[in-house]
Parts: C-alpha cells; structure tokens; sequence
C-alpha cells in the first residue's frame, strides 16, 4: 500500500479540491433548479459560489501550483528530461546532480534548487525562464526523439557560479585550502571559470554529454 | 433582479465551473500543461466569472439607490 505523508501541500491540494467541490455544489444547484435572485439565501449560496469558495480554492491552488513545479517529478513529466531525473533518482549515480538530490536541503527539488536564479527577483525571473522552456518544449522538443534531444538541449546562458556559493562558500577557510581554490578565487567569483565545468567538477549532468567528449574531458 | 442579472449570473456559474475544474486538474495533476492552464485559463475564467458577479451586485445596487 502507498503511503501519502500529510505535508502542507497535500494539505493546500485537499483544500483546494474541497472549496472547488463545494463551489460547483453550489453553482450546479443554482444552474439546475434557478431560485428566484430577491430571495436573501440565493444571495448568499451565489456568494459563496462565486466568490468566497473559488478565491479560496484558487489561493490553494495556486501556492500548490506554484510548490509543484519545483518538484523534480515536474521537471521530468516532459520526457526530454527523464534521463535527468532518472539521473538524480539513481542512489549509485555519481554525477553532480545526483549527488546533491542525496542531500536534503535539495532533495526531490534538486533541479529547482540549483536552477533557480537567486536575487531580488529570481523567483520571478525563474518562473519566467520556466514559460519559455514550456514554449520551447511545445514547439522543438515535444516530438524530437529521447536520443536526439539529450544532445542538442543546452542552458540559455553560463550555468551561474553565484548558484553553487548559495551553499558552498567561497569565503570559509576550508574552501581556500585547496590550492586549486585558492588559484582560481577571482576567476571563480567573476564566472570566469564554471564549477560544473572540465578540469574542476565535471559536469553536472554526464549523460547529455557525448561519451567521447566526457573522455576527453577526463583525460583533460 | 432583472432577467440581464439572471443571465449573466448563469454565464458567470457556467465560468467558475470551468476555471475551478481547470485549477483542480492543475491541483491533481501537477504535469506543466494542466498547471500552466490551471494558472493562466482558470485563473481568468474564474476571475471574469467573480466580476460579472460584482457588476451584477453593482447594478442591483444602483437600481435600489435609483427606486429609493
């Protein structure tokens, strides 16, 4: 038998279903049986109908809608991205990704959590890089091939350094004992050199690359 | 009430079925396409069916002001 843990997001989705479910109550008995508008109660039920129950349940949905597209499994319901959420799922994969879907603090959010802009208005800008890889999957992907897409998908832009620093800190003095660390502080910090990147911690996702370029890169 | 009220009050039930039957699929399948309508479709749908109510109110309470 499957066990659901109670969580505040089950919580918000049961909220959510509830309040739409009395709301159509409501509404399908005023469609079906029309009670007179002068009637005080017609008011009421109508309120609650149109108003109070389906604002509440929009709320719910909403901040559950919003939780669940940080959710790993959202990443992977489009089937470019099976082979990096199978990827982090894998408790023997070593790759970067995998390794920190291991850890809490990242857990079945890991690609939210290392994805997401950070600032003032990251979340904004995440949701929004979000829309154009919907768009992008509706008209480039949807039908290309597993094979084909594991190779031609590529981030917009520079994976950003300042992503890693959220946790791994450039300023703590076991990060600059390392004399790779300590050589390349500047050039870290300026996003001259990536973390995820050839000669420093590989990438963080090995099975988009080509095998010949991992070879390569480890040989490097 | 006039039968303008009545009828937009059927329209305005007839959109909140829609956008709460939308947001719920969003809510119990959370893939991109059901959250994307959820949030964007059902949000409107819902939110047009709520201002054709106020407009309803609105108008019962100007006609009251005007009788009285």
């Amino acid at each position: 038998m499957k066990h659901f843990p109670i969580d505040e997001h089950n919580l918000l989705s049961v909220a959510a279903v509830l309040c739409a479910a009395g709301a159509a109550a409501i509404l399908i008995v005023y469609l079906v049986r029309r009670p007179p508008l002068d009637h005080k109660w017609t008011r009421l039920w109508l309120l609650m109908g149109l108003g109070v129950l389906p604002i509440a349940s929009a709320t719910s949905a909403n901040v559950q809608g919003y939780k669940a597209t940080q959710h790993r499994s959202f990443c992977g319901s489009c089937h470019v991205m099976i082979p990096h959420a199978s990827d982090s799922e894998d408790p023997k994969s070593k790759s970067l990704a995998a390794i920190h879907a291991r850890n809490p603090y990242f857990g079945k959010d890991n690609c939210y959590t290392c994805h997401a802009d950070y600032g003032m208005f990251g979340t904004f800008f995440t949701k929004l890089g979000g829309m154009r890889h919907v768009w992008l999957y509706a008209t480039e992907f949807r039908s290309m091939s597993l094979e084909e897409a594991k190779h031609k998908i590529h981030l917009m832009k520079p994976y950003p350094n300042v992503n890693c620093m959220q946790c791994h800190t450039t300023a703590a003095p076991g990060w600059n004992k390392l004399p790779d660390h300590a050589s390349s502080k500047e050039d870290v910090i300026a996003g001259k050199i990536g973390c995820s990147s050839k000669g420093c911690h590989g990438v963080a996702h090995p099975l988009t690359k080509d095998p010949k370029d991992l070879h390569q890169e480890e040989a490097k | 009430m006039t039968s303008r009220s009545e009828k937009a009050l059927r329209i305005a039930s007839v959109f909140a079925l829609l956008g709460l039957g939308l947001m719920v699929w969003g809510v119990l399948d959370p893939r991109p396409l059901p959250v994307l309508m959820g949030l964007t479709i059902g949000q409107g749908v819902g939110t047009l069916s709520f201002l054709l109510y106020l407009i309803v109110v609105a108008a019962d309470l100007g006609l009251k002001r005007k009788l009285r």
